[in-house]
C-alpha cells in the first residue's frame, strides 16, 4: 500500500512537472513573439520608450527561453 | 569461428539494423511537424535530426541498463532470446511504418524480448509488475498528458498572439520549431541509441568478450549513433506524412505547441526518473493542439489507427519475438537456427523492397 501511494505520489509530480515545463515554454516563447511582434509595431509607431521596454521583455523571454533548453540538455546528460 | 562468436556477430548485425529502423521510424517525432509548417524544408530537417541523433548518441554513455531491464529476469536473458526480440521489434517497426503508424520502438523491443523469454523458460521469466510500471502506466500516461499540454499550449498561444499580424506569428513560432525538433532529435539519439549499445554490451559480455559491468567499446558507440544517424537520414516518409498532416492540418503555433510541449514533457518526466515513449507525446501533442482549436479539426479515425497500433505493439512484437525463438530452438541451442532466421529475413526484405523498387517512386522527402 506504501508503494503505492508513493507511485501515485510520483506520478502526480511528473504530471505537474510536465505541466509547468509543456504549458510555460509555450506561453513563455509565445510571450517573446508578443512583445517583438509589438516592439516593432510601436517603433515603427514612433513609440521608442514602450518600443524599448517590451524589446527588453522580449529578450528576458528569450534569455529564459534559451536557460530551459540548457537546463534540457542539463537533463540529457544525467541519464 | 565457434557457435558463440557467430551468434554474438548476428545479435550485433541484428541490434544495428534494429537502431536503423528506430531511426527512420522515429524520424517523423523530430521533424513532421516542422515539415509541414513550412519551418524547415525536407531535406534540411532530416539531415539536421540526423546529425543531432549522432551527437546525442554520445551525450551520455551509461549503458540504459539493458534490454528490457527490470521487466524480463536477467538471468533468462540469452544472445538468441535477445536476437528473437530485435526480429520481432524489427518486424513491428516495418510493418507499423508500412502503414504510416506511428509507434514506439521501445515498447517493440520490450514486447519482442518478452515474447522470446517467455518461450524460452516460461511465465518466470517476466517480471508482470515491471512490464505495468514500465511499459503500461507510462503507455497511458504519455498520450493523455500530452494531449492536456499541448491543448493548453496552444489555447494560451492563441490567447497571447491571436490579434497579431500572421506574418511574424508565423515566422517566430517557425523558427521555435527548429530549436524544439532538434532537441527532440538530440534527446532521441541520447535515449534510443543507449538501448543498441546496451544489447550490443549484453552480447559481448555474455559472449566474455566484455567484463561484466564494463562501458560499452568505443566501436559499439560510433557503430550504434551511425545507425541511428543513417536511418533518420533515410526517413520514414510515410509516418511523417501521417504526423505531419494525416492527424490535423496544422499552422506553425499548434507545430510549436506540439512539438516545443512534447520537449518539455519529455525531459520534465525524464529528469523525474519515469521515461515517456516519444512518439506516444508527440503523437498525443498534435492531436491535444489540434482538438483545441477545434474537436474536428482531428481526424478521429488516424487518431484511432494510431491509438490501436500502440495497443498491439506489445502483443504483435511479443508474438514475433516468441514465434522466432521458437523456430530458432527447432535447429538446436547452437548458431543455426540464428543463422537460418537471420537469412530469411534477409531473403524477404531482398524480395519486398525490390518488388517496391520495381513498382515506381516511393513516398520520399516531397511530403
Amino acid at each position: 500500500m506504501t508503494i503505492a501511494v508513493v507511485e501515485i505520489q510520483a506520478l502526480l509530480q511528473v504530471v505537474l512537472a510536465a505541466l509547468i515545463a509543456g504549458v510555460g515554454i509555450t506561453v513563455l516563447f509565445s510571450m517573446v513573439i508578443y512583445c517583438t511582434t509589438r516592439a516593432d509595431e510601436l517603433r515603427k509607431a514612433h513609440s521608442p520608450v514602450l518600443a524599448t521596454i517590451l524589446g527588453g521583455l522580449a529578450l528576458a523571454g528569450l534569455l529564459a527561453c534559451l536557460g530551459s533548453v540548457a537546463f534540457g540538455i542539463h537533463v540529457m546528460t544525467l541519464k | 569461428m565457434t557457435g558463440s562468436e557467430i551468434i554474438l556477430v548476428i545479435v550485433v548485425a541484428t541490434a544495428l539494423a534494429f537502431d536503423f529502423t528506430n531511426g527512420f521510424h522515429d524520424t517523423a517525432n523530430a521533424v513532421a511537424t516542422s515539415i509541414s509548417t513550412r519551418a524547415l524544408p525536407p531535406r534540411v530537417a532530416v539531415t539536421i535530426a540526423a546529425l543531432l541523433n549522432f551527437v546525442g548518441a554520445f551525450i551520455s554513455l551509461a549503458v540504459a541498463a539493458t534490454v528490457a531491464n527490470g521487466i524480463v529476469n536477467a538471468d533468462f536473458i540469452t544472445p538468441t532470446v535477445v536476437f528473437a526480440g530485435l526480429i520481432g521489434a524489427i518486424a513491428w517497426n516495418l510493418m507499423t511504418w508500412y502503414f504510416g503508424l506511428p509507434s514506439s520502438s521501445s515498447h517493440a523491443l520490450i514486447g519482442g524480448v518478452v515474447g522470446s523469454a517467455f518461450v524460452a523458460a516460461g511465465a518466470d521469466a517476466i517480471v508482470g509488475s515491471g512490464l505495468v510500471d514500465k511499459v503500461m502506466v507510462p503507455a497511458l500516461v504519455a498520450p493523455v498528458l500530452a494531449f492536456v499540454v499541448g491543448g493548453l499550449g496552444i489555447t494560451a498561444a492563441y490567447r497571447i498572439v491571436g490579434r497579431l499580424r500572421p506574418g511574424p506569428v508565423n515566422r517566430g513560432f517557425r523558427s521555435g520549431q527548429v530549436i524544439s525538433g532538434s532537441m527532440l532529435a538530440l534527446a532521441h539519439g541520447t535515449n534510443d541509441a543507449q538501448k543498441t549499445m546496451g544489447i550490443i554490451a549484453l552480447a559481448l559480455v555474455a559472449n566474455g568478450s566484455l567484463p561484466e559491468g564494463s562501458n560499452p567499446p568505443f566501436w559499439v558507440v560510433v557503430s550504434a549513433a551511425l545507425a541511428i544517424a543513417l536511418g533518420t537520414y533515410v526517413g520514414g516518409w510515410r509516418i511523417i506524412k501521417t504526423m505531419g498532416s494525416g492527424i490535423i492540418k496544422m499552422d506553425p503555433a499548434q507545430g510549436f505547441a506540439a512539438q516545443g510541449s512534447g520537449a518539455a514533457v519529455i525531459l520534465a518526466a525524464s529528469h523525474f526518473g519515469f521515461p515517456l515513449s516519444t512518439t506516444q507525446v508527440i503523437s498525443g501533442g498534435i492531436m491535444g493542439a489540434g482538438a483545441a482549436k477545434r474537436v474536428s479539426a482531428v481526424r478521429w479515425g488516424v487518431a484511432g489507427n494510431i491509438v490501436g497500433a500502440w495497443v498491439l505493439t506489445l502483443p504483435a512484437s511479443a508474438l514475433v519475438g516468441a514465434a522466432t525463438y521458437g523456430l530458432c530452438s527447432l535447429f538446436g541451442s547452437g548458431a543455426a537456427g540464428p543463422v537460418v532466421i537471420a537469412t530469411a529475413v534477409l531473403v524477404v526484405l531482398a524480395v519486398v523492397f525490390g518488388r517496391r523498387l520495381s513498382q515506381g517512386k516511393p513516398l520520399t522527402a516531397e511530403v
